[in-house]
């Protein structure tokens, strides 16, 4: 149950470095990054689609990802969204501060990650 | 996709979401569903297996993170400039909606801010205000007080001083750029063009130093000004008018330069003084026409005052150079003070010599003047503004309370708003600017009801002669004043509700009604407690106010008001020599006696409650008693007849008390009791001015006690000596005053019908007997109490009005919260009488309820009054400060309205059927 708990938690914290991740080569529309996330983890992580929709604006409240409508030929009207450069940066930290939180859990508590 | 299929699913979303969500946020999520549910049928799930998918991952959806973040996606105006642009036109939105509410704040601001402001303009225009002359701050006057005059005393703290010594701070104090003299009487001026005929124009004069308008730095608006090079004995005569004057004796541009005749000398008109100028000093009559110093001896002849070393007769005030420090001055001018009282002859009395080290001279900022105005007005204006503030808080209480209601009933809306994503700091700003807007709006109202109020103020209180210069019109810190009170009453009625509204739980708001919760009725109850304890305060304040100003109409004035006229005359300005006085006596008794109306007549060198100043001496009583202090006043037969004041024992003064017969005089009964304490007067001596003159007066006649300075103020000894007997003395100046005291200043007239219709034919019977003696004013006695109290009257009256004002605010804000709380106690009240609670009982639980709060204010109310009634000492007259009557009368006036606006709300609660009540 506690366990199930601390999951919940991390993965909220995890959401936008997935979501940027994911944004970091082109630009996606939110069910499109639903169903990455959904493949990628193999089912292990998914969304409550509305916290992704959370998720989306708050960061581009924070302009790390910018927004915007777009409607193509043929297809439906969508809101695509781009990663800013400001975007970008907070990606690299968000890394680099991953990678350190997770080398400090691997010493400390035996945990490692693939 | 069909369109239908995606507003299916937008319906969904809105329905599972429970909280309003942007149309575009609908929009994606619905894709998002729509996409959701398409790809699980390419998949190859069946129809509804894909939908029941997709309903899956709604349904598993919290809203609660998305909603809060979709304003700041959507807000079209991010700035906080057009942020505040949307707020005002919201508040100007709510406020039209509301036109009830808005009205009555409106109402209530205008009442508050205009009082305030009203009362302000009138501490500037008389406290505050520099004269309008260049550079005031510069200006610095020798004493810290307003005194005149005084003749051989030593002042202890010095305010008026001899010309010679005047002289001697302007050609030794160096730090002083210009210093000038002024005096501080006032000269009465007879004025005519040369060959006119009929009456002498009446007008007031002061005699100046030489470097006057230079000085103050003022230039003339027509002609020149003098300067220092007309102040030489021997100069051609000349005198500047002021512009007042200017426009009221009709002169015109060809005047300057000409001669005009001022009482008897022959004086060429130079200039006219600019507008603005009234003189050095805000007084209740301006002076008409400056002279230069060297023309006192010509006009004042043997009571001139120029070369007396110990008459303090003249205000000084110097321009300090720039660097100059006002304490070094001080210093020197002290110093420069004692050793010019070293110097023999310039203290009379032997005994003062050894008081010359604790002489001083502070030296004041000047830039006000020499303000004459203010120890009488000082403590009544701004015990006004204290007042006039005191109902100003009282009013945000009540639109604090009016706003609290309003926050309430909005609050759904207001939770919507948070739920939209308004930071509470959003919530904040809108209402503050709502009640900001409010205030703006009731702060130029209130500056237009100040504007008309404060002019119909000064109207009122400075009547018949009096005219001073007084300045309400708005000016700029008048308009600071209100604008802070108009945004520090904004801030004190708005933040409170605003901060209550800022903090509601969104969704605490949504699930309940409209209902106001622990804080917000805190605070009502708060602000019920604050308004029975402030109008406790103004109630007792007004009532105090009210019985003084009773008492002193009721006290008797020891002379006959009824069918009596004063008439002020000035021989002096009209020519007379002291050898022709008594003549013009006799012609005047006997013209004006054979005016039908007059039944008696008599003279004085001044009348009871004219001008609120009588004459004093210091006098010795025989057996080298004293020096004690009394006032006195020269008369002529029949006086005591002709105004009506009884005579308690002894004779009155007549026609046999001439010039050579024994020296005479009659007291009042003060001065009988205060000198000779159970023994008997009449037959005793007493003399003025010396020692060796207290044999000078015998007693002959003992007169009821009258008021002659302001009614308020206690009787002092006094002693009244015949017309025509003079003292001669050793000292000069004393014998000048002596001198002076034969140009009587007024003439009493008993008659018949109404006065006022009587005084055409007084003017006429004077014009017969000397047309260049014109009168002064005629004035009937009941108008010269109604000039000398009007001051007192129209404070009590404002204080009244002021006082009623916070009842009636206090009791509609009691009512609307009682009102309010009954309508949000509707299910309990109906509980209550569905479980047996009678009519009765409901009204007693509304009124105890209401009536509560009262009561405490009441008890907070009560050492503030005590407090308030203590500062208020100096105005009350023959009524404690600390009248337990009159606190119990208001405490009770107060509970009576609060119990007033608690029966309507009570009664309609006890009326409710408790079906319907439950129902709510």
């Amino acid at each position: 149950m506690e366990i199930s708990a601390a999951i919940r938690e991390a993965k909220k914290g995890t959401a936008e470095l997935v979501v940027l991740s994911l944004l970091e080569d082109e630009s996606r529309h939110g069910y499109e990054l639903s169903r990455l996330i959904e493949q990628r983890s193999d089912g292990a992580l998914t969304f409550n689609f509305a916290s992704l929709y959370a998720t989306l604006y708050k960061l581009e409240e924070r302009k790390w990802i910018q927004g915007r409508w777009v409607e193509k030929a043929g297809q439906r009207r969508r809101r695509y969204y781009t990663m800013t450069a400001r975007g970008r940066e907070v990606l690299a930290s968000q890394r680099r501060e991953w990678q350190q939180f997770f080398a400090v859990i691997r010493d400390l508590a035996g945990v490692r990650y693939a | 996709m069909p369109d239908e299929d995606l507003n299916r699913w937008r319906d969904l979303i809105r329905d599972r979401a429970g909280r309003a969500l942007a149309a575009d946020v609908v929009d994606e999520l619905a894709f998002h569903l729509a996409d959701a549910e398409a790809s699980a049928r390419a998949a190859g799930a069946p129809a509804d297996e894909a939908r029941r998918q997709a309903l899956a991952a709604l349904d598993a959806a919290s809203f609660g993170e998305l909603s809060t973040r979709r304003r700041a996606r959507h807000a079209s105006l991010p700035s906080h400039v057009s942020g505040l642009g949307r707020d005002l036109r919201l508040a100007l939105r709510h406020l039209r909606r509301s036109p009830g509410f808005t009205a009555t704040a409106l109402l209530t601001l205008a009442i508050g801010i205009g009082a305030n402001t009203a009362m302000f303009s009138l501490v500037h225009a008389v406290l505050l205000k520099s004269l309008p002359v260049t550079h005031a701050s510069q200006l610095y006057r020798l004493g810290d007080e307003y005194r005149c005059c005084t003749f051989e005393n030593l002042q202890g703290n010095w305010s008026v001083f001899s010309y010679p010594f005047y002289l001697d701070v302007r050609d030794q104090v160096a730090a002083f750029e210009e210093v000038a003299a002024m005096e501080a009487l006032r000269l009465e001026l007879g004025v005519r063009r040369p060959g006119g005929s009929g009456a002498a124009q009446s007008f007031t004069g002061e005699f100046v130093s030489g470097n006057y308008f230079s000085t103050f730095g003022v230039q003339p608006f027509a002609g020149r000004l003098f300067d220092r090079t007309d102040d030489r004995p021997g100069a051609r005569a000349v005198a500047v008018a002021s512009y007042a004057a200017w426009q009221r004796s009709g002169l015109d541009a060809s005047a300057i330069g000409q001669p005009l005749t001022i009482n008897s000398v022959t004086v060429t008109l130079v200039g006219v003084a600019p507008p603005p100028f009234f003189g050095d000093r805000l007084d209740t009559e301006p002076p008409d026409f400056w002279m230069p110093m060297s023309l006192e001896p010509t006009f004042m002849r043997d009571s001139s005052l120029v070369e007396s070393p110990a008459a303090g007769w003249l205000f000084v005030i110097g321009r300090l150079r720039r660097g100059a420090s006002p304490a070094a001055v001080q210093g020197q001018l002290t110093a420069m003070l004692r050793s010019y009282l070293r110097v023999p002859g310039h203290v009379n009395q032997q005994e003062d010599a050894k008081k010359i080290d604790e002489q001083v001279i502070r030296l004041a900022p000047g830039g006000a003047g020499n303000n004459a105005m203010k120890g009488d007005y000082e403590q009544a204006l701004y015990l006004l503004l204290a007042v006039s503030a005191a109902v100003l808080l009282i009013a945000c209480a009540n639109l604090a309370n009016l706003l609290l209601v309003r926050a309430a009933t909005r609050r759904v809306a207001t939770a919507v708003e948070i739920a939209m994503g308004a930071s509470r700091l959003q919530i904040l700003r809108r209402h503050l600017v709502e009640s900001v807007v409010l205030s703006l709006v009731g702060g130029i109202a209130g500056l237009v009801t100040a504007f008309a109020a404060s002019r119909a103020i000064v109207a009122a209180v400075f009547r018949g002669p009096w005219h001073p210069p007084l300045d309400v019109a708005t000016s700029v810190p008048v308009l600071v004043f209100t604008c802070v009170v108009t945004l520090v009453t904004a801030l004190l009625f708005g933040a409170g509700p605003a901060w209550l509204a800022a903090r509601s739980d969104p969704t605490d708001a949504l699930r309940g009604s409209a209902r106001l919760v622990g804080d917000a009725g805190r605070s009502q109850r708060a602000l019920v407690v604050l308004q029975a304890a402030g109008s406790l305060v103004l109630v007792t304040v007004a009532a105090l106010l009210s019985q003084s100003l009773r008492n002193i109409d009721a006290q008797p004035y020891g002379f006959e008001v009824d069918g009596r006229l004063i008439v002020q005359i000035d021989p002096q300005s009209a020519g007379y020599t002291p050898p022709r006085l008594d003549a013009l006596y006799q012609r005047l008794e006997d013209r004006l006696l054979r005016v039908p109306a007059v039944v008696t007549e008599s003279v004085s060198l001044y009348a009871a409650q004219d001008g609120n100043s009588v004459w004093g001496a210091r006098i010795f009583l025989e057996g080298a008693r004293g020096p004690f202090s009394a006032s006195w006043n020269r008369i002529g037969p029949r006086y005591f007849d002709t105004i009506g004041t009884p005579l308690v024992s002894g004779r009155a003064l007549d026609d046999h008390d001439a010039a050579g017969a024994r020296r005479v005089a009659v007291v009042n009964e003060t001065f009988a009791a205060r000198f000779f304490p159970q023994q008997q007067a009449i037959g005793r001596r007493f003399g003025k001015y010396a020692i060796g003159h207290a044999n000078d007066y015998e007693i002959v006649g003992i007169v009821k006690d009258a008021k002659y300075l302001e009614p308020s103020r206690e009787i002092r000894p006094m002693f009244f000596v015949p017309l025509a007997q003079t003292v001669a003395y050793d000292g000069e100046i004393p014998n000048k005053i002596e001198q002076s005291s034969r140009y009587l200043g007024a003439i009493e007239l008993a008659v018949r019908g109404d006065p006022d219709a009587v005084a055409p034919s007084i003017r006429a019977a004077l014009g017969d007997v000397d047309p260049g003696l014109s009168p002064k004013r005629i004035t009937a006695v009941p108008e010269l109490i109604r000039i000398a109290t009007s001051q007192r009257t129209l404070t009590a009256r404002l204080a009244d009005a002021f006082g009623l004002t916070a009842l009636v605010l206090a009791a509609i804000g009691l009512y609307g919260v009682t009102a309010y709380r009954v309508a949000r106690r509707a299910h309990e009240i109906g509980l209550r009488m569905a479980l047996g609670a009678t009519r009765r009982d409901i009204a007693t639980l509304v009124i105890r309820g209401a009536c509560s709060h009262a009561v405490i204010g009441l008890m907070i109310g009560v050492p503030i009054a005590f407090v308030a009634a203590r500062a208020l000492r100096a105005q009350l007259f023959g009524v404690s400060p600390f009248s337990v009557a009159t606190l119990i009368a208001s405490a009770a006036l107060v509970a009576v309205c609060a119990l007033a606006a608690s029966a309507v709300p009570a009664h309609r609660a006890s009326r409710l059927a408790p079906m319907d009540a439950l129902r709510e």
